[in-house]
């Protein structure tokens, strides 16, 4: 009877093994969904209140800066993504810019998904040709001068915008780790529950405090450990909210956030639920950027 | 004298009775309504809790869905027209004014929440913590969140 020794065995593994780990891992339309459920993509893409097509371009957004239609990003060649290749998509998430070189507005919450990792792009990509094309025109944005010219955007870019992926701190455990890239890279909770500068840019010394103008002028809450955000909750009170839409009073939140409830959050995985809530928690409290009422 | 003070006060409790929503000034109607939503509230404040810190009993849930049972259908009853958030002369509230352009669809949210809350009453009669815990999986979101998404802003 052969016998084979231990390192014969561990070379064996090895060869068996390296293609699935170190390769880097082609696109996969599976993993793909979940990075689309977290980004939130869904809302702004269709016009869920009037029933549209999936991706077929979305409802108006309204901003202190005129009207924005998110386009058709069906698979359609003529009129959605269907004839782009990755790359272009990887740029267009990544640095904002469009395959015939425009600048996109950033209604286009790409600031944050410049940060994601390069697979998750491909897979996005990969599970959105897995949809049906609609062959349907975008509808143009209603933006009035100066802002309907693109080019006022560079100097924006420049300087509110930094493209590039999302560091992980090696000081923090790897559940705070995927809690902050969710956070910072797809969820774009920071979008809304972030005030703006006088550029329109985040304020990330005010990171999550609250914002006088939300989507519609709708006044987002500060969700930061403050009094005044929501000090009193418990990991398990975000979690409760991230996957229902209840608060621990009893009261369900509505607007923009039972939007991001019914087609983000509550898609998650229990175990990215948890790192969001680790991730909030960890947060400095910050006074509401939200002027009170008089 | 005294005889007619009490029948002015009968009278005008009888036109109460016959028409609530309008002998209120617009801005009663919506203290009265946020009230009574605070009181939906408070029946599911008992349901998280027992959701998710098991606190309460399955006939403390009964109560607490036949609550939601007895004034689902009510709610557009709280909404006349002229009480929206952006009528003239009306404090600050949340009740955007697309409840009147689509009042349908507002009407169909609360018998929406009716039928959730039929169905979580049915499940926390039969004292089973798994089947109320997922009949309570759809009330919120479904019953309440489905009429805040389109229909209440954000608290200013
Ligand atoms: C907050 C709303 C919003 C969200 C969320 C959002 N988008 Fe968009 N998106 C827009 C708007 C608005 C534009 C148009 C920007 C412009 O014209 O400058 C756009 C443009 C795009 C474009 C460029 C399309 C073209 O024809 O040039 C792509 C691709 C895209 N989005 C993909 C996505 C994906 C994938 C997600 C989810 C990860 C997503 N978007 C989430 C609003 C949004
Ligand atoms: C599209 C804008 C938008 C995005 C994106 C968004 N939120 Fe919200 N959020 C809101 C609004 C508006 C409210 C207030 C809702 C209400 O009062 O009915 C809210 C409410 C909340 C609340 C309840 C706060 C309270 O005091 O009751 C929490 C917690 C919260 N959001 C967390 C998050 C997290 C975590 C994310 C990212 C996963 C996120 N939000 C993404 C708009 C947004
Ligand atoms: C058919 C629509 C509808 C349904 C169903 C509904 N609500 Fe509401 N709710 C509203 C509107 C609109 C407001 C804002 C009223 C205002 O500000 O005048 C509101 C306000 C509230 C408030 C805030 C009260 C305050 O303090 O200002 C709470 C809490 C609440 N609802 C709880 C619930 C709960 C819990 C449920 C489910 C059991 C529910 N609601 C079902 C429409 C609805």
């Amino acid at each position: 009877m052969p016998t084979i020794s231990p390192g014969i065995i561990a070379v064996l593994l090895a060869v068996t093994l390296v293609p699935a780990s170190a390769a880097a891992q082609g696109p996969s339309a599976e993993r793909g969904k979940s990075v689309f459920d977290a980004g939130g993509c869904l809302a702004c893409h269709t016009d869920l209140k009037n029933k549209g097509e999936p991706l077929a371009g979305g409802p108006p957004l309204k901003t202190p800066f005129g009207t924005f239609y998110a386009p058709n990003i069906s698979p359609d060649r003529t009129h959605g993504i269907g004839g782009w290749t990755d790359v272009q998509f990887v740029r267009a998430m990544r640095e904002g810019v469009g395959p015939d070189g425009r600048h996109y507005y950033p209604v286009f919450p790409y600031t944050s998904y410049t940060k994601a990792t390069e697979q998750d792009l491909r897979d996005l990509k990969a599970y959105i040709m897995t949809l049906a094309p609609v062959a349907k025109p975008s509808r143009p944005h209603d933006v009035g001068f100066p802002f309907s010219i693109r080019l006022t955007l560079l100097p924006w870019k420049w300087l509110n915008f930094t493209p590039g992926e999302w560091k992980p701190d090696p000081s923090k455990d790897a559940v705070w780790n995927r809690g902050a890239y969710l956070t910072e890279a797809l969820t774009h909770c920071g979008e809304c529950h972030t005030p703006r500068n006088l550029m329109g840019g985040i304020d990330r010394k005010r990171w999550m405090s609250g914002s006088a103008d939300g989507p519609d002028g709708e006044k987002v809450p500060n969700i930061t450990p403050d009094a005044s955000g929501i000090g009193k909750w418990s990991v398990k009170d975000i979690e409760g909210l991230l996957s229902d839409g209840g608060n621990p009073d009893g009261d369900y939140v509505g607007g923009s956030m039972g939007e991001v409830v019914a087609h983000s959050s509550s898609k998650l995985s229990a175990a990215d639920r948890n790192a969001i809530a680790v991730y909030f928690k960890s947060l400095p409290a910050l006074p509401s950027a939200v002027p009170k009422k008089k | 004298m005294r005889k007619g003070v009490f029948g002015a006060v009968i009278a005008a409790a009888a036109i109460a009775i016959a028409v609530p929503a309008v002998a209120q000034s617009p801005n009663d109607t919506i203290a009265a309504r946020v009230a009574k939503m605070k009181e939906l509230g408070a029946a599911s404040g008992a349901i998280t809790a027992y959701v998710r810190e098991n606190k309460g009993t399955p006939a403390d849930m009964v109560k607490a869905g036949e609550t939601m049972q007895g004034l689902a259908l009510q709610i557009p009853t709280w909404f006349p027209k002229g009480t929206g958030d952006g009528d003239p002369g009306v404090t600050k509230n949340r009740a955007k004014m697309d409840i009147w352009a689509k009042f349908d669809d507002f009407s169909k949210a609360a018998t929406a929440l009716r039928a959730e809350a039929d169905a979580f009453v049915a499940a926390a009669r039969s004292g089973d913590r798994e089947k109320i815990t997922a009949a309570a999986a759809t009330l919120g979101p479904k019953g309440c969140g489905g009429c805040h998404t389109p229909f209440r802003a954000p608290q200013s």
